[in-house]
């Protein structure tokens, strides 16, 4: 039986049920774990003892491993899995529909069709630095224009979807003839990107995104109790004095900035977005903050398993991560509808 | 003291006006019911009513200010508004839908306060859903899903409740019980009611004020004794019929013949 109990202090006073928590516990620990075997397996095995000797060796050949090369590659990967779990989750929520997520509402195709547009045509003037802004610009500006599009005296979440699946077909049609017109080389590290890497990560880029990441979710907290009635149709919500168009909005660029971000330094592997918030939804039934961060630290175990998946499986291949979220993803994600089917 | 009014207003969908130059002043502590014919501006009411639609002309009052003026959340712990077939979230438990009644008196600091628990833990015995609290809302039947709605707009804790077709696919003992319930609420606990219903025999009676809409205007209103006659029936419905006492209630009981030849 679900207990619940009330946690005041003051005037801050919160309901709290603890099996959801508990949950969420869990799945951290999951990711906890899924982080520290990231950081112990690789080309180069280490053992437990060798490991900790890494960690207070930092100038060690083992230390250089773990902390330049892997550390960075783990982190960046629990960012970017965290961040488009959560845009999942929040597209999901306003959007009032279970198939609602990056993709569908086109910021994926939109932040691919920039990025492969950059790689084209200025990364060879101006580098690499310049790809994730260009990734996030193309996010927001195809999320801008499926607003638009879909404004008539407010917006309806079916609308959105509809303008957004048609913005992504379009997006997705200008990748794939930038890719076909373009020398080989350009295509191939094109490619890498849209399936989704942590390849090369640095401290740079780790803390650049964990910068976007940590201001983004102050910003969800701040609407986390606006998300959770996002999903009662309009009229019942305006009767609870929601402002329903403004938190739309709102809520709406959250999640495409969550995602935008999560796309721009980790490649497209949006599938997490879609995944990460089912299985959770599966786990804690119960919408609110505790299925919010189960499934956050689903989508960045996820990308981590993927991206050690990638490095260890064919060494001394070195495959993108955002395969293995489509691999390891699908077949449980498949498993889970098929259980909730019976 | 709560006054719900509208003066002279006009509403409508695109560029089809629904309500025509419509005044209306709702009883305060009184159940309101209002009645007509598929398409005479009943629910456009009941929205235009509970702010949903803006009137493209006159206005909404509310407590002697417009409506569209006030701040919705300020609005919203004053009027709860439970629209026809609404949908609840997965996942849901009826607790939690309970207590999303509870969010137009909470702020980012406060979003469980004991008021908030003796609100939701008031409106679950009221609505006599306590031993289904823990229970997902989409386990429920027809009949306890339309009494956890409920129960959500009385955790709101509004003095005013606006309904429409509460009452709708649910069967005969199940409407008498959402009824009964309405009536409760507005007998004990005071509330002024107001709702959309179509069964012109349950409107008599547990009515105690009742609105004819025809056309987008008021055709009649008063007690069902005013309003409920053979000759405003044939008016509002198009139907033949003959209306007796009810030998039970006292109030007008209306026997349909048949669509009434258009004069």
């Amino acid at each position: 039986m679900p207990e619940s109990r009330a946690l005041r202090l003051g005037r801050w006073s919160r309901r709290f049920s603890p099996s959801p928590w508990r949950n969420a516990l869990g799945t951290l620990l999951l990711c906890s774990l899924a982080g520290i075997g990231a950081l112990m397996l690789g080309a180069i095995p280490l053992s437990p003892p060798a490991f900790l000797h890494a960690l207070v060796q930092p100038d060690s050949h083992a230390g250089l491993i773990v902390l330049q090369l892997r550390a960075p590659r783990v982190l960046l990967a629990l960012l970017c899995g965290g961040a488009l779990a959560v845009s999942g989750w929040l597209f999901q929520q306003v959007m009032r529909n279970a198939l609602a997520s990056p993709d569908t509402l086109g910021v994926t195709a939109g932040a691919s069709a920039a990025a492969v547009a950059y790689l084209s045509y200025l990364a060879a003037d101006w580098g690499m630095s310049g790809l994730p802004i260009a990734a996030m610009a193309g996010a927001l500006a195809v999320i801008a224009v499926v607003y638009r599009l879909a404004w008539h005296r407010g917006t309806t979440p079916l609308r959105l979807i509809l303008m957004g699946i048609g913005m992504a077909a379009l997006c997705g049609a200008i990748t794939t003839f930038i890719l076909v017109s373009s020398p080989l080389s350009t295509t191939l590290s094109a490619y890498v990107w849209l399936t989704g890497s942590v390849y090369g990560a640095n401290w740079t880029e780790v803390g650049q995104l964990a910068l976007c990441c940590t201001g983004l979710a102050l910003v969800l907290v701040a609407l986390l109790r606006h998300a959770l009635l996002a999903p009662l149709d309009d009229g019942l919500a305006t009767g609870l004095g929601v402002k329903v168009q403004r938190t739309r909005a709102l809520l709406t660029l959250v999640a495409s900035l969550m995602a935008g971000v999560a796309i721009a330094w980790g490649g497209a592997m949006a599938f997490v977005g879609l995944v990460a918030p089912h299985i959770a939804r599966q786990i804690t039934p119960s919408p609110g903050a505790a299925q919010l961060i189960t499934s956050a630290a689903l989508g960045a175990t996820l990308v981590i398993l993927s991206d050690l998946l990638g490095r260890t499986l064919f060494t001394p291949l070195d495959l993108p991560a955002g395969i293995f979220v489509a691999a390891i993803g699908t077949p449980f994600f498949l498993t889970l509808l098929l259980r909730q089917a019976r | 003291m709560t006054q719900l009014s509208a003066t002279h207003i006009t509403a409508g969908y695109q560029h089809e006006a629904i309500l025509r130059e419509l005044t209306l002043a709702l009883p305060e502590g009184q159940l309101s019911v209002l009645i007509g014919s598929n398409g005479c501006g009943k629910s456009t009411l009941l929205k235009t009513l509970a702010r949903l639609l803006a009137p493209w002309n006159g206005e909404v009052v509310l407590d002697g200010a417009d409506i569209h003026r006030q701040p919705t959340q300020a609005v919203a712990r004053t009027l709860s508004l439970l629209p026809q077939q609404p949908v609840a979230p997965e996942g849901l438990r009826v607790r939690e839908l309970v207590a999303l009644g509870r969010h137009p008196h909470q702020s980012w600091l406060s979003q469980w306060s004991e008021r908030d628990e003796a609100c939701v833990d008031d409106a679950l015995a009221r609505t006599d859903l306590l031993t289904l609290a823990d229970r997902p809302v989409d386990s429920l039947s027809g009949g306890q899903r339309q009494r956890a709605w409920i129960a959500m707009a009385v955790a709101q804790d509004t003095p005013l409740m606006l309904l429409d077709e509460p009452t709708s696919f649910l069967d005969l003992t199940h409407q008498l019980e959402v009824l009964d319930l309405l009536k409760a609420l507005n007998r004990d606990a005071g509330k002024t009611i107001v709702m959309v219903l179509h069964d012109l025999n349950l409107a008599c009676r547990y009515a105690d004020h009742m609105v004819a809409l025809k056309h987008g205007r008021i055709h009649a209103q008063g007690t069902p004794d005013d309003v409920v006659t053979e000759v405003n029936v044939r008016e509002v419905f198009e139907l033949d019929c003959r209306v007796i006492a009810d030998p039970f209630f006292g109030v007008p009981l209306c026997i349909p013949f048949g669509r009434a030849p258009s004069s």
